[in-house]
C-alpha cells in the first residue's frame, strides 16, 4: 500500500509542474500585447502606466526568469493582482472559498443521496417500468443544460411559489436551489453507474450464496450486493467533485452566488487575467488533489487495483 | 459479401485475403449492429429527434414564420400566440424563428467541435499506442496535464486566451475534448496491436502506416463513435454554456445560449423567452444521448447474440 501511495503522489509532481507551465503560458499566447488587452475596457492607460505595468508582471524579463518568478509568487501564496479590484488574487479566491465548498459540498450530498438511491432501486427492478422511467430520467438529467435548469427552478421556487430567495449567499435558503441545481445533473451520472454495478454485483457467486443462507432481499442488497458495488461508485463521485468544481462557474453566476466559479466568470467577462490564471491554476490544483484522494480510496478499497 | 465469395470479372486485381476478411467481418458486423439498434425503442426516438434537427437546420430559413432578425418594437414581449407560437423577445424579434436558425449553429458547435477533438485526439492515441516509447510517454504526460483541468475550465480557459466567438467556443470544446479521444484510442491500440493479424501484417512487410489505417483504425472506430455521439450532446451544451455567460456567439445571432441568456432579465414576467432556447437544448442533447447510449449496448461486444 505505501508503495503505490508513494507511486501515486509522485506522478502528480509532473502533473503539478506542467499545470503551471500551462498557466504560465496562458497570458503569453493571447493574440496581441498582454497589457493593451488587459486595458481593453478601460480608458487608455499613459505610457508610463504601461511601463510600471509590464516591470509589475515582470514582462520585461527574459521568459524564464519570469516563469521563475511566477513559482516563487505562487509558492508564498502570491497569484498576482486582479486588474478590476486592485486585490490580491489570493485573498479574493480564499474570501470566496467557503461558498463555493459549501455549494460543492451540499450538492455532492444531493448527488450522492439520489443519484445512489436511484441506482439501487433501478437495479433492484431491472426491467420494470420503475427501471425504465428512472433510465429515461437520468439521460433526461444528463441532457439538461444546468444554468437552464437553474433558471426554471428559479422561475417555480423563487419567482412563482416563493419559497426560497432569487439569488445571493445569506442564509441556507440561498444554498438549496443552486445545490439542487448542481446535484440533480450529476446525480444522474452516479445513478447510471451505480445501476450498471449493482447489476454486475447482484449476478455473483457471493449473492446466490447469501441468498441460500437464507437471509432477507433487503440484507442481500445493502449488505451485499451494494457494498461491493459502490468502489467504482467512488471513483465517479471522485470525478464528479471536479464536474460539479466546474459546473459552479455557471451555475454560480446564474443565482449571483459569491463563490469562486460567479468570480471567474465575471474575470473573464472583464479579461482579469491575472484572476484567470489564479483561478485556473488553484482549481485544477484542487482537481488534481481531489482525483489523488479518489485514487487512494480506490486503491484502499480494491486491493486488486494496486498490484496491476 | 458476394464480392468476397466470387469477385466479379470487373474487379481489376483480387484483394488480398487479410483484408477481404476484415470487410466481410465488418459489413456482417455492422448489419447486427443496425438490426439492434433498430429494436432499441430509445435510440429510435433519439434518431428521429436528430434527423427533424437536421431537417430543422438545413431548412429552416425556408420554414421559418418570422426573420428572426427583425426587430419590431411594437411587438415586444407577446406571449405565446397563433401569430408567434413561441412568444416574442425583448426586441419584438419572433422566438420560433430564432430557435429554427439557431439548430444551425448548435449542431454546428457540437460537429466541429467533435470533429476537432476526434481527429486530434485520434491521431495522438494512434501515434501513442502503435509506437510507444519516448512519443507515447510524452504525448500521455501532455495529455495528463490536460486531464488536470475539468473540461468546462479548459475550455473557459482557451475562450479566454482566444477572445469572445462562436468559431472560438467550437476550438475551445474541441481541445478540451481531445484526451478523451487520444485515451480511449490509445487503449484500443494497445490491445489490437497484439493480435494475430496486425502480426501477421507486420510480419508481412506491411508498413506502420499502412497497418494502422486498414488493420487497427476501422476495428477500433465503434467506442470512438459511440463517445462521439455522447459527446455533440455535451459539446452542445458546454457551448450553449460559453455563449451564455457571454463568451460565445455574440448579439444579435439567434444562438440558443445567448437566447437564454439575454431571457434571464425577464424571467418574472415574461418567461417564455428564456424557457424554449432552454427545451431545445435539451432536447437536442437527449437525442444524441439517446443515440450514443443506444449504439453503445448495440456495438458492445458482450452482449452479441
Amino acid at each position: 500500500m505505501f508503495r503505490y501511495i508513494l507511486y501515486r503522489l509522485l506522478a502528480v509532481i509532473p502533473v503539478l509542474f506542467g499545470v503551471s507551465i500551462a498557466v504560465f503560458f496562458m497570458v503569453r499566447l493571447v493574440p496581441g500585447d498582454p497589457i493593451q488587452i488587459m486595458f481593453a475596457n478601460q480608458a487608455a492607460p499613459s505610457p508610463e502606466r504601461i511601463a510600471e505595468m509590464r516591470h509589475q508582471l515582470g514582462l520585461d524579463l527574459p521568459i524564464w526568469k519570469q516563469y521563475l518568478q511566477y513559482i516563487q509568487g505562487i509558492a508564498h501564496g502570491d497569484f498576482g493582482q486582479s486588474i478590476r479590484s486592485r486585490q490580491p488574487v489570493f485573498d479574493e479566491i480564499i474570501e470566496r472559498l467557503p461558498n463555493t465548498l459549501r455549494l460543492t459540498a451540499a450538492s455532492l450530498v444531493v448527488a450522492v443521496v439520489i443519484g445512489i438511491s436511484t441506482g439501487v432501486i433501478s437495479a433492484v427492478f431491472k426491467g420494470k417500468w420503475i427501471d425504465k422511467v428512472s433510465m429515461v430520467i437520468a439521460i433526461l438529467g444528463i441532457s439538461i443544460p444546468g444554468f437552464w435548469l437553474g433558471l426554471m427552478m428559479m422561475l417555480v421556487f423563487a419567482v412563482r411559489l416563493g419559497w426560497f430567495p432569487v439569488s445571493g449567499a445569506a442564509t441556507w435558503k440561498h444554498l438549496v436551489m443552486p445545490a439542487f441545481t448542481l446535484g440533480l445533473l450529476s446525480s444522474a451520472v452516479i445513478a447510471r453507474l451505480t445501476r450498471a454495478s449493482m447489476l454486475d454485483a447482484m449476478n455473483q457467486d457471493y449473492i446466490r450464496t447469501a441468498r441460500a443462507k437464507g437471509l432477507t432481499e433487503t440484507g442481500v442488497v445493502v449488505r451485499h450486493a451494494l457494498r461491493n458495488a459502490l468502489v467504482p461508485v467512488v471513483t465517479i463521485v471522485g470525478l464528479q467533485i471536479g464536474g460539479l468544481l466546474s459546473g459552479a462557474f455557471i451555475i454560480e453566476s446564474v443565482f449571483a452566488y459569491p463563490g469562486i466559479g460567479a468570480l471567474a466568470v465575471t474575470a473573464l467577462q472583464n479579461r482579469d487575467f491575472p484572476m484567470i490564471q489564479g483561478i485556473v491554476l488553484f482549481v485544477a490544483v484542487v482537481y488534481v488533489g481531489v482525483n489523488l484522494i479518489a485514487d487512494l480510496v480506490y486503491g484502499l478499497l480494491d486491493p486488486r487495483i494496486r498490484y496491476s | 459479401m458476394s464480392q468476397a465469395t466470387a469477385p466479379s470479372p470487373t474487379t481489376p486485381a483480387p484483394m488480398p485475403l487479410d483484408m477481404l476478411e476484415s470487410r466481410r467481418v465488418v459489413r456482417s458486423r455492422s448489419r447486427v449492429v443496425l438490426t439492434r439498434l433498430r429494436s432499441n425503442r430509445l435510440a429510435l426516438v433519439g434518431v428521429v429527434i436528430i434527423a427533424f434537427l437536421a431537417f430543422i437546420a438545413v431548412f429552416g430559413p425556408a420554414l421559418a414564420p418570422h426573420d428572426p432578425l427583425e426587430m419590431t418594437l411594437a411587438k415586444q414581449f407577446m406571449p405565446p400566440s397563433r401569430e408567434h407560437w413561441m412568444g416574442t423577445d425583448d426586441f419584438g424579434r419572433d422566438i420560433l424563428s430564432r430557435l429554427m436558425y439557431g439548430s444551425r449553429q448548435s449542431l454546428m458547435v457540437g460537429i466541429v467541435s467533435i470533429t476537432i477533438g476526434a481527429l486530434v485526439g485520434m491521431s495522438i492515441g494512434l501515434v501513442s499506442g502503435y509506437f510507444g516509447g519516448r512519443i507515447d510517454m510524452a504525448s500521455q504526460r501532455f495529455i495528463d496535464i490536460m486531464l488536470a483541468f475539468p473540461d468546462l475550465l479548459l475550455a473557459l480557459a482557451i475562450v479566454a486566451i482566444l477572445g469572445p466567438s462562436l468559431v472560438n467556443v467550437m476550438i475551445a470544446v474541441g481541445i478540451g475534448s481531445i484526451p478523451v479521444y487520444a485515451r480511449l484510442i490509445r487503449g484500443q491500440v494497445l490491445s489490437l496491436k497484439e493480435k494475430e493479424y496486425v502480426e501477421a501484417a507486420r510480419a508481412s512487410g506491411a508498413r506502420p502506416g499502412r497497418i494502422i489505417f486498414t488493420h487497427i483504425l476501422p476495428n477500433s472506430l465503434s467506442p470512438l463513435i459511440v463517445l462521439a455521439s455522447l459527446g455533440i450532446a455535451s459539446a452542445i451544451l458546454t457551448g450553449a454554456a460559453l455563449s451564455f455567460i457571454g463568451m460565445g456567439a455574440q448579439p444579435p445571432a439567434p444562438e440558443w445560449g445567448a437566447m437564454l441568456s439575454s431571457g434571464r432579465s425577464y424571467l418574472r414576467h415574461e418567461w417564455w423567452i428564456a424557457t424554449f432556447p432552454g427545451l431545445a437544448l435539451t432536447i437536442t442533447a437527449f437525442g444524441f444521448n439517446l443515440l450514443g447510449d443506444g449504439l453503445r449496448d448495440a456495438l458492445d461486444p458482450r452482449t452479441q447474440d
